[in-house]
């Protein structure tokens, strides 16, 4: 992997078709919902059709790969899932089965979504030129999986380091604007650790899905962090939630852990796709709430 | 980067070596046997790390207080699979050590944790590995660190040689044997590129030291001292004292790490100010002399 993303020669088209793996997940439906929508030929497999930390998915998963594919890999589990060296293990057979399907069909293009959990928490802006020092197992495990991707799998591989991504229709329920939309929906309290003082950049699932797209019709290779490129601490996040559900109140808690700070260094990002614009925090976070509503009505 | 419990030495009652088979491990046994400090060396006869009941196995074996060395690895870790291998280990290890009280757990891990960095390697930097075997060591760390309830120290050697080196790579252990042999050593390039070479011993030593103090933290097992393939091939060849051709060859890729790879020891000395690490010509004297015996004072007629 080379820190920089580069494009196919040419102008975009898209792939004669898209084989997406956690097709069930925030990301993988999302993505799905846009390939289908634009008429792209699209297998979807998620950890229901087939089990990818299984020692036999490499077979499996070869029977419904065809010479040609694009191959996007979404599946993981994620700390929400479990922390320890088990999740662990089966999250790197799956890179294993990934790996090993590439050496058996010749794909067009294999397009991995990693983490920005592979960067420790530092004051400075991360770039795709950061050291990829993860400080946690999760963050090892997506470093790991890069790792083994790059080196074993033949295919044109792109690297996309996704920060946090929101939206109606999130999976996690991780900490942040999801979980903010859902407590002020459902109680009307968020819950902040601390005063919500740390800043993170948050990434609207559109957006997310627009930079996948983008990649895979650019049959794009190299590391890109995909980030919005803005920064908000949570409790910013918080208030901007309370104000958009009637009765919503923000509630801090005693803090336990340091407060830690992540930006993003848009350049290669507005290098590779320099049209794209990012979905204001205010409106996404709108259309969050909308969204999550509406699905619980 | 070390903190020490026991400020003054106060050696465990027992020490468990997993992996005692090994190199490093083989090393550490001896150690301990020197200081008379009770010792337990398990090698894959004992516990087969791989099977799906390692924690069981492990739990039975220790004893509450055990002080625990694990060595035990699939190294180098070259690819999915035998990442998959040292995950598995790792599960066996944290499962089984979880279980049991012991009092203080030292892990054997790699300086291939760190990344290429602009300044001498030291425990300050943020292990950033490039490779599947330093992701493969930063990954059991991290699942040691954050899994096992024990006081943890991680000791990171750099490239290690000495007399019973099983692996035989690029490097000492290789140049010294071929030379004996009165092989060709044939240099990747012109073997230019410098880097740190850790004997066996002070890597025992440090893990006996750290032991004996309880420490906790990360220490690098690195001299600070860089030396060139070629010097340390030129080394080998005077100490088997038989007329050993060194020849070049053509590189076929860049040179790993760009040649370059020093150490800053500072955390060494601040942790143990009166241990001093050996330096590489003695240290490759003795390997000399315990792998080959007399074969130095034979001189240039054999």
């Amino acid at each position: 992997v080379t820190a920089t993303l580069r494009h196919r020669e040419g102008p975009p088209g898209e792939p004669s078709r898209v084989v997406v793996l956690g097709a069930g997940g925030f990301l993988g439906r999302s993505a799905c919902a846009s390939l289908e929508k634009d008429g792209v030929p699209l297998v979807a497999l998620g950890s229901r059709d087939l089990d990818l930390a299984d020692p036999a998915a490499d077979e499996a998963l070869a029977g419904r790969l065809a010479e040609g594919d694009a191959l996007v890999f979404l599946s993981a589990l994620t700390p929400d899932k479990g922390r320890d060296s088990a999740t662990l293990m089966r999250n790197l057979a799956m890179a294993r089965a990934v790996a090993a399907v590439a050496k058996k069909v010749k794909l067009a293009h294999l397009v991995y979504a990693s983490s920005d959990a592979v960067y420790p928490f530092t004051e400075d802006s991360v770039s795709e030129d950061s050291p990829a020092a993860p400080t946690d197992l999760y963050g090892a495990m997506h470093r790991t999986r890069e790792l083994i991707l790059a080196a074993e799998a033949p295919a044109p591989l792109a690297v996309l380091r996704f920060t946090a991504v929101y939206g109606p229709g999130d999976t996690h329920n991780s900490y942040g604007p999801n979980r903010f939309v859902r407590q002020a929906l459902a109680d009307g309290v968020v819950r902040l650790f601390g005063e919500g003082e740390e800043t993170r950049d948050h990434l609207w699932i559109g957006d997310a899905v627009a930079v996948l797209r983008r990649v895979v019709a650019h049959r794009s290779t190299g590391l890109l962090n995909v980030a919005s490129g803005g920064s908000t601490s949570f409790r910013s996040v918080a208030d901007a939630v309370a104000a958009l559900v009637p009765g919503a109140r923000v509630e801090s808690s005693p803090r336990q852990s340091a407060v830690t700070h992540r930006r993003f260094e848009p350049a290669a990002m507005r290098a590779a796709f320099p049209e794209l614009r990012f979905t204001p925090l205010a409106e996404g976070l709108e259309a969050t709430v909308a969204g999550t509503g509406a699905g619980r009505a | 980067m070390m903190r020490h419990l026991h400020p003054s030495p106060a050696p465990p009652a027992r020490t468990v070596v997993i992996g005692a088979a090994g190199f490093v491990g083989g090393a550490v046994m001896r150690r301990l046997a020197s200081a008379g400090a009770p010792a337990l060396g398990l090698t894959r006869g004992e516990i087969d790390l791989l099977a799906d009941d390692a924690g069981e196995r492990l739990e039975a074996l220790l004893q509450q207080g055990d002080a625990v060395v694990a060595v035990a690895a699939r190294a180098p870790c070259k690819n999915a699979e035998l990442f998959l291998d040292n995950a598995r280990i790792v599960r066996g290890l944290v499962a089984g050590l979880k279980r049991a009280a012991i009092s203080h757990l030292v892990n054997i891990s790699s300086d291939a944790v760190y990344g290429d960095e602009p300044v001498p390697l030291s425990e300050a930097l943020a292990p950033a590995p490039a490779s599947l075997h330093g992701a493969m060591h930063l990954a059991r760390e991290i699942a040691l660190s954050g899994e096992i309830d024990a006081p943890i120290a991680h000791i990171r050697p750099t490239l290690v040689y000495g007399a019973a080196d099983p692996h035989n790579g690029y490097g000492p252990n290789q140049f010294r044997r071929k030379a004996n042999r009165g092989e060709p050593i044939v240099l990747f390039g012109e073997g230019e590129e410098r880097r740190d070479h850790v004997a066996v011993e002070d890597v025992a030593e440090l893990v006996w030291r750290v032991l004996a103090h309880r420490s906790v933290g990360v220490l690098n097992a690195a001299t600070g001292v860089v030396t060139s393939f070629r010097e340390v091939a030129e080394t080998a060849v005077a100490l088997s004292g038989r007329p050993v051709e060194i020849k070049g060859s053509p590189r076929k890729g860049p040179m790993p790490h760009n040649g370059y790879r020093p150490f800053d020891p500072s955390a060494t000395a601040s942790a143990f100010p009166d241990f001093r690490y050996t330096p590489l010509s003695d240290g490759l004297a003795q390997a000399q002399a315990a792998e080959f015996g007399a074969a130095a004072t034979r001189g240039s007629q054999g």
